[in-house]
């Protein structure tokens, strides 16, 4: 399975642990992605899911005019984000033991 | 380089994406496009600085087909487009979608094909922030009651209040707060309102500060006037003062035909209204003044005093001594007066033919 498939279900997700210790601008938040192993993830699925997290208030957002190019609009988690974060950390965390378990019960 | 307003091949390239998502209800395309622009812009700047906005094709280049681009959107939003159900009509949430969408490429491909355009376009956008400045100087006129005699407002909590519209006006401006949904929305009627009034409530306030509505204020210093002329003529119980005709006069100085200074000169005009002067400022006759015109400039005595307002030269009460109390009214310190300061000390005597009362000796030249 491509693991772009994989991703769909937890961008979100992921984005939200992107912004959680440190803010971020849109191409920011893609780099960190895929420093962190998600090689495959678009531009166009962070920052939709940016502007989408922003707009259900998970991440606030400021403008920081740049010297060399169009403003940067960085996005910081809010303390709603952080709950839904926290939240779905845990079910991530069920989720993938649940799956790890079965795996490797299938292997043996 | 900062450019403020998106280069036309993004904002080509965005509309193309929304065309591609025309399916999609209003809210949902919003949700997945709103600042799809800026985004763009952004991400170009990363990835391409050099030329990455060039045209359609460069954008292309870096971000791949519009339509690969709405897909990956769509997909990672987990929407899904409707399905076109033959012989069904479309709703009319995507006819408006489709109508958006197709206004937006129209558009982009005019200004990519126009250059003034951009640079009026841009030109702007750099005035974005006076547009910004004025969107909150409405609300402010809006929450205080619009007067338009005080445009910036009475007292440290009105000023206070302006400005505090003022800063919020601009962050929005900037998208810097209120950029969930229906916030924006809600801006955004308020916005176009906002334009409307600013240019009827510029208007108002340039004639009200050139004076010509001097009339519109309360008769806050009328009793006093009465009072004042009471004992003057009988033709005085014509309502209106006389105003003076003459620009920033300030005051009046009465010599006597033997040109020594006379103080307290009553003067009053042909029908024996008394003349009285008008505040150089803001064109209101002092019998006119009430708290509400005050500027923070001197006024004469008898305003507070009641005392008539034809008798000259005037004296003043300097501003510092006029203090201004949270609810807005005005008290004066009479003590503080502001001494007439006569132009000459005394002037030449008047001609004997003309001083002794009867019209100058006028000889037949002939």
């Amino acid at each position: 399975m491509d693991t772009t498939q994989l991703l769909k279900g937890v961008l979100d997700l992921a984005v939200l642990a992107a912004v959680e210790r440190e803010d971020g601008y849109g191409y920011d938040v893609v780099r960190r992605l895929r420093a962190a192993g998600l090689a495959d993830v678009g531009d166009a699925s962070v920052y939709g899911t940016l502007r989408r997290l922003y707009a259900a208030g998970a991440l606030t957002s400021y403008v920081v005019p740049s010297e060399e190019g169009p403003h940067r609009k960085y996005y910081g988690i809010t303390p709603q984000g952080r709950t839904s974060l926290e939240h779905q950390r845990k079910q991530w965390g069920e989720f993938s033991q649940t799956m790890s378990d079965l795996l490797e019960g299938e292997a043996a | 380089m900062t450019t403020l307003a998106p280069p036309p091949a993004v904002t080509e390239y965005a509309n193309a994406v929304r065309g591609h998502l025309a399916g999609l209800d209003a809210e949902t395309l919003d949700e997945l496009t709103g600042g799809l622009e800026a985004d763009l812009g952004e991400a170009l700047a990363e990835r391409a600085p050099d030329g990455g906005a060039a045209d359609l094709a460069a954008v292309t280049a870096v971000f791949g087909s519009p339509s690969a681009y709405a897909e990956e959107l769509r997909v990672a939003a987990g929407v899904e487009l409707p399905v076109p159900v033959d012989g069904r009509r479309p709703t009319l949430r995507a006819l408006v979608a489709r109508q958006r969408a197709a206004f937006g490429q129209d558009w982009a491909r005019w200004r990519s094909e126009h250059r003034w355009a951009n640079a009026v376009i841009e030109f702007l956008v750099v005035l974005a922030p006076v547009w910004w400045v004025g969107r909150g100087w409405v609300l402010f006129m809006w929450f205080s009651g619009g007067d338009y005699a005080h445009p910036l407002g009475r007292g440290l909590l009105q000023h206070l209040l302006l400005l505090g519209l003022v800063v919020l006006s601009v962050l929005w401006g900037q998208r810097r707060i209120g950029q969930q949904r229906w916030l924006r929305r809600a801006g955004l009627v308020v916005s176009a309102v906002a334009a409307f009034a600013l240019v009827i409530l510029l208007n108002l306030v340039g004639h009200q500060l050139g004076g010509a509505y001097n009339t519109n204020y309360g008769n806050g210093g009328n009793d006093g006037y009465g009072a004042g002329i009471a004992e003057g003529p009988a033709s005085v119980e014509t309502a209106d003062p006389v105003a003076t005709p003459f620009d920033d006069l300030t005051n009046l100085f009465v010599y006597d035909a033997q040109g020594n200074p006379v103080e307290n000169a009553q003067v009053v005009d042909q029908n024996g209204n008394p003349l009285v002067l008008a505040d150089a400022q803001t064109g209101t006759v002092w019998t006119d003044w009430s708290d509400t015109v005050w500027f923070g400039e001197a006024v004469p005595a008898g305003v507070f005093s009641g005392d008539p307002l034809n008798v000259y030269p005037l004296w003043y009460v300097t501003e510092e001594a006029i203090t201004q109390h949270p609810d807005g009214s005005v008290t004066a310190d009479q003590a503080e007066l502001d001494a007439p300061r006569w132009p000459a000390a005394s002037l030449f005597p008047v001609p004997e033919s003309s001083a002794d009362g009867s019209a100058p000796a006028k000889e037949p030249t002939d």
